[in-house]
């Protein structure tokens, strides 16, 4: 459905995207995961033809994007990380606009508003002005607003920032039953690990504009598992406890959570324990499952060189 | 290409409508200036009452010929007289003039009836006082109208002597017939219809600035787009340029065509009713139509370009705004041309609101025909079109480099 061949983007003396190539099949969900500035949304705009590539070729639909440009993005739908809508108006007035823009009208509108509103579960808030909605539920209108029309791809950039944990689990919800009824192929950046797993069939790891991993989910995350252990505010400078453990391997610290990837659980898991227990820290919880994003590079990029040796 | 024209247009309508700044800029802001500036400038404007300073006349006779030398006096419109020759209470001319706060004042001494007829300067029976610091154009004036009023005299009593069978009105007759001119007035029009009154100038002059003001709306709803995402969203539903911007024009015209009808209402009834003059339009309707259509075409264009090129509604609403107060400042808008230097004058032209505030004064005081209003109006549309090419050009390359 989508495919993407030696793609390369550069603003200025800026690399965003190098050589990059990848597919995603018809009917799946597919995440597209890296850190802040990794590439992702110049990405996202390139499948949009917001943005022209310098160099590789991009075929959507069996279309090639540059030559059908009206084409393919009537095949699309896209979900911006902003809340791209007016806020003075109403959620029914935005999906109303949109949906004409789209083309729709008459019944069909009626019947795409109804869809989008059922899908993101918005009926409750459909006529207040969008400037009263809270982050989740603009995200959610924003959501509606690129189901319009029941696209068969849906490009989804970072739809869950910022957002509450209930409208996330809706957002997900929402993206799962697409996939489920209509085999909506859905393209979905994040960049936290366990809303991919939770949804998605295929990761894409995205790192300084290339892909440093392209596997099934459970391929990828069962190399990435790693031990969680999260505690509460510290009493004292958090550095006097992160200093020691900074060094070791397989360790990665991040406020008020330690993450030990799985290789390095034997060893470092003492230590950790040992250096929280010293300083009186309080644990709340001790989680195993899916690493952190930035143990999940790693392992990639380290993955990617053993290959290239 | 044009498709969600309709949604569009309604879209802007809904959020100007919820846009109270918006309104307030639209709709009161030319209003309050309409109503203020026309009760203000009114007797600037008013011909009538702009030159009419204080005057006073005394008189040591009653004779016939002194009456007549007075009444002569008093019917120059260009002054507000006070005394008589009727009055028992005798004053000297300075006193009356300080005590009626007078700028001129006029004596017509003992004996002023037997020297008409002589033409010896020595012997004249008027004395004429001026307050110092009186405008001398109005001296001139004044002096003017006492000699004239002095010689209507003196002829008439010569034709008297000449001819003493003549009734006064043949002697009045024969004087009008010395007149040497015919008057007229340029463009077909009347007297007094040649400079505006205070409303006819207000109204065309802040209706234009208030719709070049539509720029605060565009520019905020265009920034607003830009900066939430929402021009990407509207480009990756393939909304074309093009439709955008026309998108944008139809329903600000529509807007400025109501600024128009409001305000054209506002000077015809609701002046008067604050005490200034009701605008009168002397010009046809088709006329006034075409000269608001091509100032709506030329504000929004403006207002299109700047939005496109700034970036955050804090520049819009400065460099917008700034530039519209320099527009009307050079334009005759806050200041009328007639009462600017030739230099300013001239250099007034470079104002795209002049030109427009030219053509509905042309209607208004000219009954102009759609002829005359054509270099104005064709001013008017060249702005607005390459303007609006600027910035269809600069949408353009936006779009393909990435929004």
């Amino acid at each position: 459905m989508i495919v993407l061949d030696s793609v390369c983007k550069r603003y200025g003396e800026r690399l965003a995207v190098d050589e990059v190539s990848f597919s995603v099949p018809k009917g799946s969900i597919c995440g597209l995961i890296g850190h802040n500035g990794a590439g992702k949304t110049t990405l996202m705009k390139i499948l949009s033809a917001l943005v022209k590539p310098d160099s590789g070729s991009v075929t959507i639909g069996g279309m090639e994007l540059s030559e059908n440009i009206a084409n393919v993005r009537a095949l699309i739908g896209y979900v911006p990380q902003k809340t791209s809508l007016y806020p003075e108006m109403t959620g029914y007035e935005n999906l109303s606009f949109f949906g004409a823009i789209r083309g729709l009208s008459g019944k069909a509108l009626q019947e795409s508003i109804d869809f989008s509103v059922r899908v993101t579960r918005l009926e409750e808030y459909l006529h207040s002005p969008a400037s009263t909605y809270s982050g989740g539920l603009a995200k959610r209108l924003n959501l509606a607003i690129g189901l319009l029309g029941n696209p068969a791809i849906l490009y989804l950039d970072e739809p869950t920032v910022g957002v509450d944990p209930h409208s996330r689990e809706m957002i997900l919800n929402a993206l799962s039953s697409l996939r489920h009824e209509y085999a909506t192929t859905i393209l979905y950046t994040s960049h936290y690990l366990e809303e991919v797993e939770k949804i998605c069939d295929r990761i894409i790891v995205v790192d300084h504009g290339k892909v440093v991993g392209d596997d099934t989910t459970a391929n990828l995350l069962k190399e990435c598992k790693a031990m969680e252990v999260i505690f509460g505010l510290l009493p004292f400078d958090a550095e006097e406890l992160y200093a020691p453990l900074l060094g070791l391997e397989g360790v990665t610290v991040a406020p008020m959570k330690i993450s030990i990837s799985e290789d390095a659980i034997y060893s470092a898991l003492p230590l950790v324990l040992n250096e929280l227990s010293k300083r009186h820290v309080r644990i709340e919880r001790i989680r195993y499952g899916s690493g952190s994003l930035e143990q999940f590079i790693e392992k990639m990029k380290t993955q990617g060189q053993d290959t290239d040796v | 290409m044009f498709r969600g024209i309709g949604a569009s247009i309604k879209k802007e309508f809904l959020l100007v409508s919820r846009d109270v700044h918006a309104l307030l800029v639209l709709f009161v802001m030319p209003l309050i200036f309409i109503l203020i500036m026309s009760l203000a400038m009114r007797d600037a404007f008013a011909e009538k009452t702009q030159i009419r300073l204080k005057a006073v006349v005394t008189c040591e006779e009653s004779t016939p010929g002194a009456v007549d030398f007075v009444k002569k006096l008093q019917r120059e419109d260009g002054f507000e007289w006070s005394g008589s020759c009727m009055s028992d209470k005798q004053v000297s001319l300075a006193a009356l003039m300080k005590q009626e706060k007078a700028m001129f004042g006029v004596s017509v001494q003992k004996g002023f009836e037997q020297t008409l007829a002589k033409s010896d300067p020595e012997s004249t029976k008027i004395g004429v006082l001026i307050n110092p610091e009186a405008n001398p154009y109005m001296k001139t004036l004044f002096e003017g109208n006492v000699q004239r009023a002095a010689m209507e005299i003196s002829m008439v009593e010569r034709m008297s002597a000449l001819n003493p069978w003549m009734s006064l009105q043949e002697k009045e007759t024969a004087l009008e017939s010395t007149k040497m001119y015919h008057a007229g007035y340029l463009s077909g029009g009347a007297a007094n219809k040649e400079r505006p009154t205070s409303v006819q100038q207000s109204v065309p002059a802040w209706l234009i600035f208030s719709m070049f003001f539509i720029i605060i709306p565009i520019s905020n709803t265009f920034v607003n787009e830009r900066r939430l995402g929402t021009l990407s969203r509207l480009a990756t539903m393939n909304m074309s340029v093009y439709a955008l911007v026309l998108s944008k024009i139809a329903p600000y015209f529509m807007i400025n065509q109501i600024q128009f009808v409001l305000m054209l209402l506002v000077g015809v009834y609701l002046v008067p009713v604050f005490g200034g003059d009701a605008l009168v339009i002397h010009g046809g309707v088709l006329e006034l139509l075409a000269v608001s259509s091509v100032v709506s075409f030329a504000s929004i264009s403006y207002a299109i370009t700047l939005a496109s090129w700034v970036r955050t509604t804090e520049q819009a609403v400065t460099i917008g705004g700034v530039l519209n107060i320099i527009f009307a400042a050079i334009g005759g808008i806050m200041v009328p041309t007639f009462v600017m230097p030739e230099m300013m004058q001239h250099f007034s032209v470079i104002s795209p609101m002049s030109w427009g505030l030219e053509s509905f004064l042309d209607i208004f005081l000219h009954q102009a025909p759609f002829v005359e209003l054509i270099p104005n109006m064709v001013a008017l549309a060249l702005f607005g079109l390459i303007l609006l090419g600027v910035a269809v050009f600069r949408l353009n390359k936006e779009m393909k480099e990435g929004l």
